[in-house]
């Protein structure tokens, strides 16, 4: 474990802010919001690949429409059938 | 910026569409091989995007607020790319169409300082009264207390009006006024009433009041001249209030409840055409507006092109919200035509009429007892017609109170 992995379990500070790691929360299977990302990498209607600290998160299904982007979240809406991480 | 589907999230939701709306926005298409990129250089350089569609391989829609819009062609040269303007939305763009239409403008402020103005206003009265509550002279009192559709809600004097209904209407053990938005909301209830106070004071017998059977009887003060499964004729003495004893008579007030098994009759011809009411399907309504207290009708003439109709009134106020009305109606007139027909009944049909009449009949003669058993028979009559005969056994308190007169 990373210096900075143990100074965040120890004093039990949420990981996505010290560490900037992604957060993905999938709202039933309709809405999927991810947190701290980097970077698009391919967007269609049926898959969508995200860049995260992690590595890269993949998004498939159905008529996939991203509702919104800023800088650092990202929610896409549509039928939404796996998400993987890689 | 997370959009949750809660109610909290539709809020912020509704607020970023307000926002993106007041702010003004684009919608526009970029065509290129690298759109994931631009999307990219977009977030890097904090532009909010939203809305984005992918319409083909090198093709996608979103909308960008009007300052992200601004770095377009930078960002469109280093992803080699091209964008296409669709439409541009919001607050700017509809203050620069209209901007040169000055009476569009001076209509829009005037009718936004109208409705301001109209808001100091009573424009609608509700009552929130128990069932009882007399609300036609409520009205009336508020009215004579100054408290009306169209008058100035400031310093109106609720205190003086509640005084008044609490005063002017029976039995009130509260009222309540208070204003809120345009409306005069005025709650009443009622005081509980007390039970009948009886006068004992007075001597009295209980007699028959109509002739049955005795079912059950109890007597808390008074002689009992009556038993179970006595019958009973009417005018009967049923418990005496004069007890004879070694000191002489002494006289009191009875107290008794005779219960007795009676049976109520009624005869009702059976018909064979009846006369019913049908809709011709004919129908005309007559609509008006209703400004302040001027009525400007809709129509030019009120003629109807039938002569028997059922006539259905409906008035709709404008309001902004629950509580702010304005003084603006829509008033409702629809006249539906009927017609009435005679149509020859089967005997049962006739029957089923005549046996509902002669319930309706010993409905209203039985009061507070109760229907222990029914039947009916039908009598032929000399006329050639039949007579449905309907008889009702029933247990019912057949006791009066009768005075006795002492000198």
């Amino acid at each position: 474990m990373k210096f900075k992995e143990k100074i965040a379990a120890s004093l039990a500070l949420p990981r996505e802010v010290f560490l900037s790691e992604s957060r993905v929360i999938a709202l039933g299977t309709s809405e999927v919001n991810i947190e701290n990302y980097k970077g698009i990498i391919e967007y269609s209607s049926s898959a969508i690949r995200i860049k995260t600290e992690n590595g890269k998160t993949g998004i498939t299904g159905q008529d996939l429409e991203i509702i919104e982007i800023t800088d650092e979240d990202l929610s896409i809406k549509g039928r939404i059938e796996t998400i993987v991480f890689d | 910026m997370k959009i949750y589907q809660s109610k909290e999230g539709l809020k912020q939701l509704f607020l970023i569409k307000l926002i993106n709306f007041i702010k003004g926005y684009k919608i526009f298409i970029i065509e290129g091989p690298f759109c994931e990129r631009f999307l990219n250089i977009c977030s890097y350089r904090k532009i909010y995007l939203w809305d984005i569609k992918r319409l083909g391989e090198e093709k996608m829609k979103m909308c960008v607020s009007l300052s992200g819009f601004e770095q377009f062609d930078d960002i469109a040269s280093r992803t080699s790319s091209t964008y296409k303007l669709v439409s541009e939305r919001g607050l700017p763009r509809f203050a620069r169409t209209y901007r040169k239409r000055t009476g569009f403008a001076i209509g829009f402020i005037v009718f936004l300082i109208a409705i301001w103005v109209s808001s100091f206003f009573i424009w609608g009265i509700e009552f929130q009264a128990d069932e009882n509550v007399d609300i036609a002279l409520a009205m009336q009192i508020l009215e004579e207390s100054d408290i009306k559709v169209g008058k100035f809600k400031i310093g109106l004097d609720k205190e003086n009006a509640r005084i008044n209904l609490m005063s002017g209407i029976d039995n009130l053990a509260w009222a309540g006024i208070s204003i809120n938005g345009t409306k005069a909301i005025v709650t009443m209830k009622k005081r509980i009433e007390l039970p009948e106070r009886v006068d004992t004071s007075t001597p009295c017998n209980i007699v028959a009041r109509k002739a049955g059977v005795v079912e059950s009887a109890t007597t808390k003060l008074g002689e009992q001249l009556v038993q179970k499964g006595q019958a009973i004729a009417k005018g009967q003495l049923l418990v005496s209030g004069s007890i004879q004893n070694s000191l002489g008579v002494r006289f009191l007030h009875c107290n008794s409840e005779i219960i007795a098994r009676t049976w109520l009759e009624a005869g009702v011809a059976i018909i064979q055409i009846d006369t019913q009411k049908i809709y011709t399907g004919e129908k005309k309504t007559f609509g008006s507006l209703k400004l302040f207290s001027w009525e400007i009708p809709l129509y030019f003439n009120k003629n109807l092109p039938f002569d028997e109709f059922e006539e259905e009134k409906a008035s709709h106020q404008a309001k902004l919200s629950k509580n702010l009305l304005l003084p603006f109606y829509y008033n409702r007139d629809m006249y539906v035509g009927i017609d009435f027909k005679k149509v020859e009944l089967s005997f049962e049909e006739g029957q089923e009429i005549a046996l509902n009449t002669a319930r309706n009949r010993l409905k209203a003669q039985l009061g507070d007892g109760e229907l222990v058993y029914e039947s009916y028979e039908l009598i032929p009559i000399e006329t050639g017609e039949t007579v449905l005969k309907l008889t009702w056994e029933c247990l019912e308190n057949i006791g009066e109170k009768m005075p006795i007169i002492t000198n």
